[in-house]
Order: C-alpha cells, then structure tokens, then sequence
C-alpha cells in the first residue's frame, strides 16, 4: 500500500521550513513535525510492533533532527533524510532491547494446517505476521518500506545507506521467502 | 500475471494489516520532544564558554557582541577545539626537537663540526684492519703522512 509523502503545509518549500529550523523558530519545528510525523511513527510501528518502543524511536528520530538539521544539505528530501535517523534508530533500538517477540523463529514451524477458505482470512493474518517476524532484519526492513509503507528504492537505499540494486535483491529475496512460507494457501488464493 | 506476481500482491494487500499502530500520539510525544529541546537549550545556556577576542579588543567590549567569535561546548565547537589543542601539540612537539638538535649542535646548525656519529662511525678498530686498507683509506683522504709503516 502506497502512501503519500507528506507535504509541507502551508505553501512553505522544504528549503524555507528547513530554513525556519535551523533559525531556531518553534513554529517552524512544530510544522515539520507534524508534516512528517505520522509516517514516521508509523514506520516506527511497523518494525517494531510495539507502541512505547514506536513513540521512543519517533521522538529520538526528531530530537536528532532538530538537533542536526543544520547538517542537511538538500542532497535528499527532507523526509528521507528524517526517515534515514528514523530507520537507523529503530534498528540499532530493536537490535539493544531484544523485543520478546522471536524472530527468529522457523518459518517451517508456522505452516502446515489445512484450512477450509473461510478460516482462510484469520490464519493467513497470523501466519503472514509470523513469516514476516521470521525475515532477517535486512529483509524485514526492505519489504516493510517498500510492499507496506510505500517507500521508493531509492528512498530505501538512501535511508539504509545500501546501493538501489541491493534493495531491490532483498525486496525479490523477501517476498519469495513469503511465499514459500505461505505456499499452502497458494490453492485457496489463486484460483 | 504469473502465480508468483499474483501471490505477491496478495501478501502485500495482507501485509498492509502487518503492525498497524490504532493511534499516533502526535501530542503526548511532542511534549517529550519540546522539553528535550528545553532541557538541551538549558544545558548550552549553563554551559562555560571560551569567547576568543581579536587583538587589540577590549575583552569586555567584545564578549557580550554577537559579533565576537564564540566557542561554546556544542559539537562543532569541541571539534574546532580539538583541531586547535592537536596543532598546538604538534608545534609544541617540533619546537621541541628543534631546540634539541640545536642544542647538540652548539647552536650553529653543526655548520663547523663534524657530526659525532659519522666520526665514530669511521673510527676503526685497529686489529681489524690490515695496513694495506688503512693504506687505501690514507690514499684517498690525500693524507700521506699517515701511511703505516710497511711490514
């Protein structure tokens, strides 16, 4: 599912709200953050699966921002480059708390129950979410900002500091390790 | 549209459910944001300062102007610090050195002396030099009256 990039409110170009930050105005910071902020949370959420470990990466994400805004150099937009703290953040987070959730878990181990269609739906949910906390993270990652949150290769290669090929090799890798996980509801839903 | 395309698009249409937050507390973390910045603008406000004045400057007409260069403890700053502390020693250090060599020279660059280890290295020990290479050595020095007698 696609989403659209945030735009700056108001009329104001990116350059000038960045401007306006940099220049210390409250306003200004309050403006980028709500320009940017629910796709942050949300990609926040999405990797971690944990609303108080989403609300700290996003605040983190912002706290850096305002703190290195002067750093940013127009080179990339302004929400990939927030996306960029955002993402980096979260991961090394993810990688310190060791959420209670098992990742690593074999994805063989979620599979093999035949279903009827009409269990379909809720057991898909499940077993789609196991298969996905199954992905190594460099996977997870890639098909969370691309298939789920809509982002660009080349937003995801800015963001993860990895060449635009390599994302699209880990996008290709992810999803075929999806559907080899899911491969048992092949016949439920092409047909 | 191959199965595998097919398959994927309905993992992705399913995946849109993966981790979906129910709501995003814009307020409740902006008030976390506010006060960090606070707290950081506070933090620098206390923080000592090093005010560096131009020459001829009165310090106490120069360090209340914005227009006086100032170093506070922000990052940048530290970094130009440490630049300046790194160049300091490494002048420190050469300086040093200097005044060693010019001090075994006896101040005149060792223009008019000899350096002591090429002399030592040339001092041969005798019983291991046969009259004929001490010979040669004269010969070429142009210094015949130190020719050893011949056995």
């Amino acid at each position: 599912m696609a989403l659209p990039v945030p735009q700056v409110r108001g009329g104001l170009s990116e350059r000038q709200l960045v401007a306006r930050v940099v220049a210390g105005e409250p306003t200004a910071q309050r403006e980028l953050y709500e320009t940017h902020v629910d796709r942050v949370f949300r990609l926040a959420f999405r990797l971690a699966g944990d609303d108080e470990l989403a609300r700290d990466f996003t605040q983190l994400t912002f706290i850096r921002a305002f703190e290195r805004i002067g750093d940013f150099r127009h080179e990339s937009s302004l929400s990939t480059w927030l996306h960029a703290i955002g993402v980096s953040i979260a991961l090394n987070g993810l990688r310190k708390v060791k959420t209670a959730r098992n990742r690593e878990a074999p994805i063989e181990a979620a599979s093999g129950i035949g279903i009827s269609r009409r269990e379909a739906e809720p057991d898909l949910k499940t077993r789609l979410a196991a298969a996905i906390d199954s992905l190594s993270e460099k996977y997870r990652t890639v098909f969370l900002m691309h298939d789920v949150e809509g982002f660009t290769h080349d937003e995801i290669g800015t963001a993860l500091g990895i060449p635009v090929g390599t994302s699209k090799t880990r996008l290709f890798q992810s999803r075929a390790k999806l559907r080899e996980a899911l491969a048992d509801f092949r016949g439920e839903w092409i047909s | 549209m191959s199965d595998a395309n097919e398959m994927d698009d309905l993992i992705k249409a399913a995946a849109a459910a993966y981790n979906v937050p129910r709501t995003i507390p814009r307020d409740e973390m902006w008030a976390v944001i506010e006060a960090a910045q606070s707290k950081r603008a506070a933090d620098q406000a206390t923080a000592p300062k090093l005010y560096v004045v131009p020459p001829g400057v009165a310090a106490s007409d120069s360090i209340p102007r914005a227009s006086s260069v100032t170093h506070d403890t922000s990052t940048k700053s530290h970094r130009v610090t440490w630049w300046a502390m790194a160049a300091a020693a490494t002048v420190l250090i050469a300086a040093g050195v200097g005044i060693g060599r010019w001090t075994t020279t006896g101040g005149n660059g060792g223009r008019n002396q000899p350096a002591a280890s090429v002399a030592a290295a040339t001092i041969v020990p005798p019983a291991i030099v046969s009259p004929i290479d001490s010979a040669i050595d004269a010969t070429s020095d142009g210094e015949r009256s130190s020719f050893p007698a011949e056995a």
